[in-house]
Parts: C-alpha cells; sequence; structure tokens
C-alpha cells in the first residue's frame, strides 16, 4: 500500500479548501484567511505532489463575465484520498471549511 | 480613475515584474498571468480605502510564490534516483560492471581476435594430415620427404599442399635483434592456401623473388620491434640469412598446431625433419568429406601408411561456438560414438 504524505495544518486546510469547492488562489485566501505569500507556495507544493491538479478557465466564459481568466485547482485521487487521511488526523477540518459531501449532507 | 489609483496599479505591476524575476523562465509567462488575474479579483473585492493595503500586500506575497517555484524547479533538475536501493538498482550496476568486464577484456591480448573468429576462418577445403599412429594432433608426424613425395605426384582429392615444421628445441638467433624466435619453416604458399593472404594483407610472393619472407606475430612485432609498422618490408638478418618482413600475425590468428613466434616462408626443398601438412581439397575430396574428420591412405611400393585428415573449422570456432557444440556433444552423451565415412581417401605416392 502507497503511503500517504502527512501534510502541514495548512496544507491540509488548503486542501480541505479545496475540496470545498475554493477553486481558484483568491477564493481560498479568502476563505482560510491565509495570506497570498502562503496559500500559493502550498499550492505549488501539492500540485508538485500530485494532490491538486491546475487548468485554466477558457478564455470565452472570462470575456462573457468581462474578467481576466482564472486558473482553477481541482483534487486529484491522490488529493482527496490525502484530504481524508488528513481529515482523521486534523478532526477540526471539516468543521473549518465544510467538504463539499458535508454540504450535501 | 484617480492618480492614486494609477499610482497603486504601476505599484502593484511593478511587484509583480520584479517578483516574477525570480520565477524559471519556462514558468514566467504563466506565473504573470495567474498573479495577475487573482490580482484584478482582490481589487475588485475590496473597497477603495482598502484596496492599497490589502492589494500591496497581495502583491507581496508573490515573492515567496516566485522563490517557492524556483526551488522546485531546481529540485526538479536533481531528481534522487526512484530505484534507490532497489532491484532496479542492482541490475543497473550488475549491467554496469558487466560492460566494464566486457571493455577490460576487449584490451586483454587475443581476446579481440578470439571474439572475431570467422575474420580469420581458413579455407573450409583445407585439411591438416596427421600420421594415425598419433592421436595428439599437436605432435608433427609427417616428414618433409614424404610431403615432397606427395606434391610431386598428380593427386585425385588434393590439388594443393603446404608443410610447416617448428624450430622449438632450437631457439633461433635473430642476428640484428639479439633475441630469440621460435621458427615455423614453412612452404611459400602456406597463407595461400589457409586462404589467410588476403585478411593478413601479406604482398604475393613472385616467382623471382629470392629473398625468404618472413610473417612476424604480434607478440614479437610489439616486443622487439615495439610496434612499428615501418619494419614490413625491411629486410633483417634471421638465423644468418636475409629476410624481407611480410606481415604481421594478429592475435589468435595462428590456430594450427605448434606454437611460433614467426613463420619463415622458404623453398620445401630446404625443408627437413618432421612438421605438419596441410593440403588442399579437389572437389572429388569435398565430396569424401561426409565430417570434420576422414582415414587416408598413403600407397608406395613397399607398403601403405594411414593418416587422418581432419578440417579445420573446429579450430576456428568462435569461443560462443565452441562453448555450443561442446554443450551439444555432452547432451548427446554416449550415442556420439566416432563418426564413420562412406569412403577413404587415398594419397598417391611418388
Amino acid at each position: 500500500m502507497a503511503l500517504e504524505p502527512k501534510l502541514s495544518h495548512t496544507a491540509a486546510i488548503i486542501l480541505q479548501a479545496i475540496g470545498g469547492g475554493f477553486i481558484y488562489g483568491f477564493s481560498i485566501m479568502e476563505m482560510t484567511g491565509l495570506p497570498s505569500g502562503t496559500v500559493y507556495p502550498a499550492m505549488r507544493r501539492l500540485e508538485r505532489d500530485d494532490l491538486i491538479r491546475s487548468q485554466w478557465e477558457r478564455q470565452s466564459i472570462a470575456d462573457a463575465e468581462q474578467r481576466p481568466a482564472r486558473k482553477y485547482y481541482k483534487l486529484t485521487a491522490a488529493g482527496r484520498s490525502t484530504l481524508e487521511a488528513s481529515r482523521k488526523r486534523y478532526p477540526l477540518l471539516d468543521r473549518l471549511i465544510p467538504s463539499e459531501e458535508a454540504k450535501s449532507r | 480613475m484617480t492618480p492614486h489609483e494609477q499610482l497603486l496599479r504601476l505599484v502593484h505591476t511593478g511587484l509583480l515584474r520584479t517578483a516574477s524575476i525570480l520565477v524559471p523562465r519556462t514558468a514566467r509567462a504563466e506565473w504573470l498571468s495567474e498573479w495577475r488575474s487573482e490580482l484584478w479579483h482582490v481589487r475588485q473585492s475590496a473597497d477603495v480605502a482598502r484596496r492599497a493595503r490589502e492589494g500591496i500586500a497581495f502583491c507581496l506575497g508573490a515573492f515567496p510564490d516566485a522563490l517557492c517555484l524556483r526551488r522546485l524547479a531546481q529540485q526538479d533538475r536533481t531528481p534522487i534516483p526512484p530505484f534507490h536501493g532497489s532491484a532496479a538498482q542492482c541490475l543497473l550496476a550488475l549491467s554496469a560492471v558487466l560492460a566494464a568486464s566486457y571493455a577490460l577484456s576487449l584490451l586483454l591480448p587475443g581476446v579481440n581476435a578470439e571474439s572475431h573468429a570467422s575474420k580469420y576462418q581458413i579455407s573450409p577445403d583445407v585439411i591438416l594430415i596427421q600420421g594415425s599412429s598419433s592421436s595428439d594432433d599437436t605432435v608433427p608426424t609427417i616428414s618433409a620427404e614424404e610431403f615432397r613425395a606427395w606434391k610431386q605426384r598428380r593427386q585425385r582429392y588434393f590439388d594443393n599442399f603446404a608443410f610447416y615444421r617448428i624450430a622449438s628445441n632450437q631457439p633461433v638467433t635473430a642476428v640484428n635483434s639479439g633475441v630469440h624466435w621460435k621458427i615455423a619453416h614453412a612452404s611459400p604458399n602456406l597463407f595461400t592456401l589457409l586462404g589467410l593472404e588476403e585478411q593478413l594483407s601479406l604482398p604475393r610472393v613472385g616467382a623471382d623473388e629470392k629473398t625468404p619472407a618472413l610473417v612476424l606475430s604480434e607478440r614479437i612485432w610489439r616486443r622487439d620491434f615495439h610496434a612499428n609498422p615501418e619494419i614490413v618490408g625491411t629486410a633483417i638478418r634471421v638465423d644468418n640469412r636475409t629476410v624481407r618482413v611480410a606481415g604481421i600475425m594478429p592475435f589468435g590468428t595462428w590456430r594450427l598446431p605448434g606454437d611460433a613466434d614467426v613463420w619463415l616462408l622458404e623453398p620445401d626443398s630446404e625443408n627437413a625433419g618432421k612438421g605438419f601438412a596441410l593440403a588442399h581439397l579437389t572437389r572429388l575430396g569435398t565430396s569424401a568429406m561426409l565430417g570434420d574428420r576422414v582415414p587416408i591412405t598413403s600407397n608406395n611400393s613397399d607398403d601403405s601408411n594411414d593418416y587422418w585428415g581432419e578440417t579445420f573449422r573446429e579450430r576456428t570456432r568462435g569461443p560462443q561456438r565452441k562453448l555450443l557444440v561442446h554443450v551439444v556433444s555432452r547432451r548427446a552423451g554416449s550415442a556420439r560414438g566416432h563418426v564413420s565415412f562412406t569412403a577413404r581417401v587415398q594419397l598417391l605416392h611418388a
């Protein structure tokens, strides 16, 4: 069985935020209250570890809403299982940022 | 837009541009696009009073992000091998050892020639004739007189002969170098008969050439002539005779019985004593060979002598083929008896 990486509390919060539907940098900052100098480097490391994946929004959507295109982040399969393990390690994660599943309950 | 807001925009842009210098060149454009996009959202979310403070705080966060990307890029350039301590590492190490061993083995004298044995294949129509009384094919059994008698008579099974005798017990002094050599006194056509003349780049000896040709083994050429290529074609004194160096015999090329340092190609009439005889098969002779060995009878007026004729296929096989043949013959076990022949070749005596 592959070992899941142990995340720092900050990285776990960011992963939880992405899993909770906050899928671009500024929305994660707003949700977590973390500064940009913490959020973006953490996301780079999560992406390097294949826990999240980024994708640029289509330009047509951004143009229709008269704003610049956003870079969206989403959890990978490994990211989901790591988040699951992190929730056991940090039981308050779900209370800080409700996950999509928790919201739909 | 107020001048204050314009100034703020300039400061934001300047900060992001400055931070982008830290980002690896390949990721810089995309990184800048993301931060500009995010900055737009920061500006939209705050009122005019907060924009200045929050915008600058946000843009200052670009520096740790840029530094983080730079560190990650450096780590990617020096990845730790994923197979550290694994089976893959063992295989890689073994492969490296094998490759190094092979490269080293090629430096050993004769190994290269052994592995390229096919380059020096002796003609398949040539056989070595040995007296049947001796089972050891390294012992010379054919006298120079016998050989000359066969050569003088027109033969049905053979159309060419060569002879060589190795003066092994009495090393001969090469006068100009002051060293001792084991000399193979051989027929002038020895290498032509064996089919090695062109492979050894030996010059064809003209009928009017009176100076005997001398072929040096590579060992002697290196030891006594310091691998000087200019020696080929020059005349030297050997055993009080002037001879001309005709060529160099590479390591491993000589696979016939007897170990010689040099081969002196001289008229058969000058040879005496026992040596080794070689014969080239006619078409009739080839058809009589159903294997690598054939019994030969020599009839003369007084009595008849028995000999064996043997091809050089076994001697000139490369090491891999030799091993294969050995393994196959061992597996065949007792079922592999002696090879029988339907024909007995006859040597006509003068």
